[in-house]
């Protein structure tokens, strides 16, 4: 209740305690050191949607902290220099507060931009395969009618029927203008050119498990990282090597997560293997029911799955020269993602 | 090897399939479909004709059946067709020795003039081949000292120079010499010389 509260109207619940500490320490003589509480109303206002709700309420305290300086005139027993030195380090606490608190939000900010773009890039990735599919099973029907159509034109040639050809000629022209139409969307949705940097692979496995944190910790995970001290670098699509690395980690997590029993670990490790760079994501999940098709469109185990994720992830690491490999262990599935070291790297 | 030129067809998809065979047909050439690479594979046996191959097919891949059949030194010449031909998959199958690569949905006449190139070519590589192996054959026969002397006459020596070679005599060699014209059937130095460049390696 109290958390839902904060996390909904956290300005209001801030000002009130402003308000409220204001009040104590206005009851309280120069010298004591109430002016620190501030800093959770500090805290509280940090986690406001506007990003200026946070300093905003920073600056309020730390005018407060000063005008009790005028308003309270009793200092009690303690000297001025002491009130001074007392109301400075609470407005250093406040200060340090915003600040951090501010980094901490930028820092929180930017991973979920990343997630989000992960997100949207897996969206469009999944808009392009399905476009693909699209284009390839409607293509070869089409090809059929044309052909066809042609021959049939072609036997019809003999009979002297001009309209007859001329019909057959017509569905020989719109088939291969539905056959373009397709072809055209699938060119639209897919993107056209991947970029081509030079990618550290424990960077990316260090960001997506990062990312992929709050459902470890929700499904009760271990996720253990197991990275190679130097690994060489790779060659590729930073997003949509990461996109791998996130579908493997995902459904790892949920393969865990949909057993009640045994252990709940998720093991990741980088090694160098030959001339490539290869990350290993081991899970103690439900295991692999079908280990040579888990690559295949379509082909899904979880109810609200669409069978895509490992298959575009098979795409992405062949189109980067790499390869995706399943199998299944003892108590558990392994994915293993192999990419070729960036060739500078090798000399 | 007497049996007709067929054009073979490899689509997984029954329709392109069948299409396929009905438009081979309008060349009068017997046609054969499979509706996949090992289905072909198990069943062709270097007869002469030609073969029309998907690319995208489950199982092995038609650029995977080209590189099986390269391997087994099968020459059998191949037009590759495709739903969607990225650049990359058609330098590959230009490499593997694929005559052309045809976009899906295609036209009749595209296809049947490839097929037809596709079939004279095999012709071509058959008969050639025919010739060699029927050049070896009559090379075959003749005797270690036939053969120097044939050796002699294909770089251009005379009978006179021959003999001094050799260590014979003109009428020796001049005997040598006919018998052996007549052991390849041969009735000119021409036709022997053409003979000779028809042998295989």
């Amino acid at each position: 209740m109290i958390r839902r509260f904060i996390a909904s109207h956290p300005a209001v619940l801030a000002l009130g305690l402003v308000a409220l500490v204001f009040g104590v320490d206005l009851s309280l003589p120069l010298g004591v050191a109430a002016a620190v509480p501030y800093t959770f109303a500090v805290l509280i206002a940090l986690s406001a949607k506007p990003g200026w709700v946070g300093p905003a309420v920073a600056a309020l305290c730390m005018v407060l902290t000063i005008a009790k300086l005028e308003i309270v005139p009793e200092r009690g027993t303690t000297e001025m220099w002491k009130v001074i030195v007392n109301r400075c380090l609470a407005l250093f606490a406040i200060g340090m507060t915003t600040l951090l608190g501010l980094l901490r939000r930028r820092a929180e900010m930017k991973v979920r931009q990343h997630e989000a773009d992960l997100v949207r890039m897996g969206r469009l990735a999944v808009a392009g395969e399905l476009a693909g599919i699209l284009a390839h099973e409607l293509n070869q029907p089409l090809a059929a009618v044309c052909l066809q159509a042609d021959v049939a034109a072609h036997l019809a040639s003999d009979v002297e029927k001009p309209e007859l050809t001329a019909a057959l000629g017509e569905v020989v022209d719109q088939s291969r203008r539905a056959a373009e139409i397709v072809r055209s969307i699938r060119r639209t949705v897919r993107r056209a050119k991947p970029e081509r940097e030079s990618v550290d692979l424990n960077e990316a496995t260090r960001v997506v498990v990062r990312l992929l944190d709050w459902k470890a910790r929700r499904t009760g995970v271990a996720v253990q990282l197991r990275l190679a001290d130097s690994l060489p670098a790779t060659h590729g699509d930073r997003i949509q090597i990461e996109q791998v690395l996130f579908n493997l980690l995902q459904n790892a997590l949920e393969a865990v997560g949909a057993r009640d029993d045994g252990p709940r670990l998720v093991q990741i490790e980088s090694a160098t293997e030959g001339d490539m760079v290869c990350v290993r994501v081991r899970d103690t999940g439900i295991g692999l029911a079908e280990p040579a098709r888990v690559f295949e469109q379509f082909y899904t185990t979880k109810p609200e799955g669409m069978g895509l994720g490992l298959a575009i992830s098979h795409s992405i690491a062949e189109a980067h020269g790499g390869q995706l490999t399943a199998k299944a262990i003892v108590d558990g599935a392994e994915f293993a993602f192999a990419l070729p070291v960036l060739r500078e790297e090798l000399r | 090897m007497s049996a007709e030129p067929t054009i073979f067809v490899v689509d997984d998809d029954a329709a392109v399939g069948r299409a396929l065979a009905s438009a081979g047909k309008l060349i009068g050439h017997p046609v054969q479909s499979f509706a996949s690479a090992a289905e072909f594979l198990s069943s062709y046996n270097d007869e002469p004709g030609c073969l029309v191959l998907d690319i995208r097919m489950p199982g092995m891949t038609g650029l995977e059946l080209q590189r099986l059949l390269l391997d087994r030194g099968v020459t059998i010449p191949v037009v590759m067709i495709s739903g969607h031909a990225d650049v990359r998959i058609a330098v590959e199958a230009m490499t593997l020795g694929a005559l052309t690569l045809l976009e899906k949905p295609f036209r009749l006449d595209e296809l049947l003039a490839h097929v037809r190139k596709a079939l004279e070519k095999d012709r071509l590589a058959r008969e050639e081949r025919e010739k060699t192996a029927n050049a070896d054959a009559r090379l075959a026969a003749l005797t270690a000292k036939e053969r120097e002397v044939l050796e002699l006459i294909a770089a251009g020596k005379t009978n006179r120079e021959m003999a001094d070679t050799l260590g014979l005599s003109v009428r020796a060699v001049e005997d040598r010499r006919a018998r052996l014209m007549k052991k390849v059937n041969a009735n000119s130095v021409a036709e022997l010389v053409r003979l000779l460049s028809a042998r295989g390696g």
